[in-house]
C-alpha cells in the first residue's frame, strides 16, 4: 500500500535490483559553457559540470557496491545537447541512451590519477592520489535545442514509468547556462512532472549557471523573488523538492521551507555540486 | 555446563528483506551455548561487505572469554577489523570494489552475557547502534537496550567500524547494561527492523505478539515468517533484514 497525505505522492518506494529507479542528466552543452563561472577562473562552465556529473556517476556507483559486485540499483542516462542532442557518455559507453549502474562501473572511458588533499586528526594536510574514472567530457559546441533535449528525457521517462509503475519514479537533474533557442520548453516540463508511477510524480530539477556575478537563488518557493522571465520559466519548470529531498538540502546547511523547488538560478560552483548531492542522494536511504 | 543452560530453551528465527536472495542476508547470530553468551549484528547494507563484517563480529564475540568491557571489545573489533582489511588489500579488486573497502564495513551490534551467581542469574548486555536486547516477562516489556523507543530507529547510527581509524571516536558510543533476571524473563535479540516493530507492538493494545512470541518459541517458522511478512505488507514492519533470538529458561527450580 502506497501512502498519499494531502493527495501527494509519497516517495517511499524501495529501490532494489528488481525496483531500481532511473536517473537522467540532461546537460547543456552549448558554446556558452566554455565560458568560466562568474566571469573568472581558469575551469569553464562545461569542465566543471563534467567534472561534477562524473563525481556522481561515481558516487552512484559505490553506493551500489557489496563486496565485489555492483548491484543495478540504478539505471543512467546522460543527454547532451549542443551541437547535437542524443548520449553524451565517451568510451565503451559512447551512443548508450540508458545504462545500468554496473556497466556504468566496468566502463568509464579512462581513469585518471588525480590528486586529494586530506587532513589528519590534528588537522595537518597532505595530498595522496586517487583514482577518478571518467565517463563524460566537457563539451561546448553551438545553440541551445533544449526542448529537443527534454523531449528525449520524457521518452526516457515515460517508457520507464511503463515498465516500472510502481517504483521510485526517474530524476531528471538538468543543468543550463542559457535559454532554449529551439521552443519554449514549458509544455515539455509540465508532460514530464505529469508522468508519473504509483510511488509519485516524475522529478525534475533545474540548475541554471551563470557566466555573471549575479546573486544565486537557491529552491524558491516562491517565484516573485526571481529576476526575470528566464528564471521564472526555470522555476515552473521545476518540480518541487519532495520531503526527503528538502531534508537533504537542510542537511547541506540550506534553510528551505515547504514547497521549495528543485531550482537554483545563477548558481556557483559549490552549488551545482549541492544540487547533484541533493538530486542523487536523497534517495540513497531507499535501497 | 551450567544450572541455566541445561534450564535454557534458545530459538532464532531470521528472514532476508522482501524481495531480496538469502546471499544478500546482512545480519548474523552468534550462539555460545556453553558461554551463556549470546549476539546480533546487523551489516550496514551501504557498506563494503557487511554481511562479513557481522558474521565476524557475532561469532567471535561470542567466542570470547566470559565478561565483558568496553576494552576488551575495542581490542576485539581491532583485530578482526585488521585481519578483514588486510584480507582486502591482498584481493584483486576492481577500483570500485577496492574504494568501497578502503571506506570499511559497519555494523550494529548487541551482545548478551548471562552469568549465575548462586541462584541469582545476571544479565549483561553491551551494544552500539540500533541492534536491541528486549527483556519480556508476563507479556510485558521490561527492558528494551540500547533503544527504548520506536522514534529512535530510522536515523543513521554509529556503528562498530572495521576501519581502524573509525573505531576510537564510534566504540566510545558503547553502551553496556547490566541486569538480574526474573523468574519468566525472556531475552530477545534482534536486529532493528524487528526490534523497531516489537517496541511499537509492545504499547499496543491486541498486538500480535503473544502469538508471535508462541511460534518463535516453537520455532514454527514457515508461521512466523507470513506474520511477519503481512506486517511488512501492512507497512507496520519496515522491509528489512530480520535476526531474532529468543532466550528463554524453564520454569522448574530457581534463577
Amino acid at each position: 500500500m502506497y501512502r498519499f497525505q494531502d493527495g501527494n505522492p509519497s516517495y517511499i518506494a524501495e529501490i532494489s535490483r528488481t525496483a531500481p529507479t532511473l536517473f537522467i542528466f540532461l546537460l547543456d552543452q552549448s558554446e556558452s559553457m566554455e565560458d568560466p563561472f562568474g566571469g573568472s577562473g581558469a575551469v569553464s562552465k562545461a569542465a566543471f559540470i563534467s567534472d561534477a556529473v562524473n563525481r556522481v556517476l561515481h558516487d552512484l556507483v559505490i553506493r551500489s557496491t557489496k563486496t565485489e559486485e555492483v548491484r543495478n540499483y540504478y539505471y543512467i542516462s546522460v543527454i547532451g545537447y549542443g551541437s547535437t542532442v542524443g548520449p553524451a557518455m565517451a568510451g565503451p559507453l559512447a551512443g548508450r541512451e540508458l545504462v545500468s549502474i554496473a556497466e556504468v562501473a566496468d566502463y568509464p572511458a579512462r581513469i585518471e590519477i588525480r590528486s586529494k588533499t586530506v587532513a589528519d586528526a590534528s588537522g595537518q594536510t597532505s595530498t595522496s592520489p586517487v583514482r577518478f574514472p571518467i565517463w563524460v567530457d566537457p563539451k561546448s559546441e553551438n545553440g541551445t535545442p533544449m526542448c529537443q533535449a527534454l523531449q528525449r528525457a520524457k521518452d526516457l521517462a515515460a517508457e520507464w514509468v511503463s515498465d516500472h509503475p510502481h517504483g521510485f519514479p526517474p530524476t531528471i537533474l538538468h543543468l543550463t547556462d542559457g535559454e532554449s533557442n529551439d521552443g519554449n520548453p514549458i509544455t515539455l516540463a509540465r508532460e514530464i512532472k505529469a508522468l508519473a508511477t504509483t510511488d509519485g510524480n516524475v522529478l525534475i530539477f533545474n540548475c541554471h549557471t551563470s557566466t555573471n556575478r549575479a546573486a544565486k537563488v537557491e529552491y524558491p518557493e516562491d517565484p516573485s523573488r526571481l529576476p526575470d522571465e528566464f528564471a521564472r520559466l526555470l522555476w515552473e519548470m521545476s518540480s518541487i523538492l519532495p520531503e526527503r529531498f528538502r531534508r537533504t538540502a537542510m542537511d547541506l546547511g540550506l534553510t528551505l521551507d515547504e514547497g521549495a523547488a528543485g531550482f537554483v538560478f545563477n548558481a556557483d560552483p559549490s552549488a551545482v555540486v549541492q544540487f547533484f548531492e541533493i538530486g542523487s542522494t536523497s534517495t540513497a536511504r531507499l535501497i | 555446563m551450567t544450572r541455566a543452560s541445561h534450564r535454557m530453551r534458545l530459538s532464532w528465527f531470521r528472514l532476508p528483506k522482501a524481495g531480496a536472495h538469502w546471499a544478500e542476508y546482512e545480519d548474523a547470530i552468534g550462539i555460545n551455548r556453553a558461554a551463556l553468551r549470546f549476539a546480533v549484528a546487523d551489516g550496514a547494507t551501504e557498506s563494503f561487505a557487511s554481511a562479513a563484517w557481522a558474521r565476524l563480529l557475532a561469532l567471535n564475540w561470542v567466542a570470547e572469554p566470559e565478561g565483558i568491557s568496553p576494552e576488551r571489545f575495542q581490542v576485539m573489533v581491532g583485530r578482526l577489523g585488521a585481519g578483514l582489511h588486510e584480507e582486502w588489500s591482498r584481493a584483486e579488486l576492481a577500483w570500485y570494489a577496492e574504494e568501497k573497502a578502503k571506506r570499511g564495513s559497519h555494523a550494529a551490534f548487541a551482545g548478551l552475557q548471562l552469568a549465575e551467581f548462586g541462584d541469582l542469574l545476571m544479565w549483561t548486555a553491551i551494544a552500539l547502534g540500533d541492534a536491541c536486547l528486549m527483556v519480556r516477562n508476563g507479556g510485558k516489556l521490561s527492558e528494551s537496550f540500547p533503544l527504548s523507543s520506536p522514534d529512535q530507529f530510522g536515523t543513521r547510527p554509529i556503528m562498530v567500524p572495521s576501519l581502524a581509524s573509525n573505531q576510537p571516536d564510534a566504540l566510545s558510543h558503547l553502551a553496556i547494561k547490566m541486569g538480574t533476571a526474573r523468574p519468566g524473563d525472556i531475552f530477545l535479540l534482534m536486529t532493528d527492523a524487528a526490534a523497531a516493530w516489537y517496541l511499537v507492538q509492545s504499547e499496543m493494545a491486541g498486538s500480535v505478539l503473544a502469538e508471535f512470541d508462541s511460534l518463535l518459541a516453537n520455532r514454527r517458522h514457515d508461521a512466523l515468517t507470513r506474520l511477519l511478512e503481512a506486517e511488512r505488507t501492512a507497512r507496520r514492519l519496515r522491509n528489512d533484514d530480520i535476526a531474532i533470538l529468543r532466550i528463554a529458561f524453564d520454569e522448574a527450580g530457581s534463577m
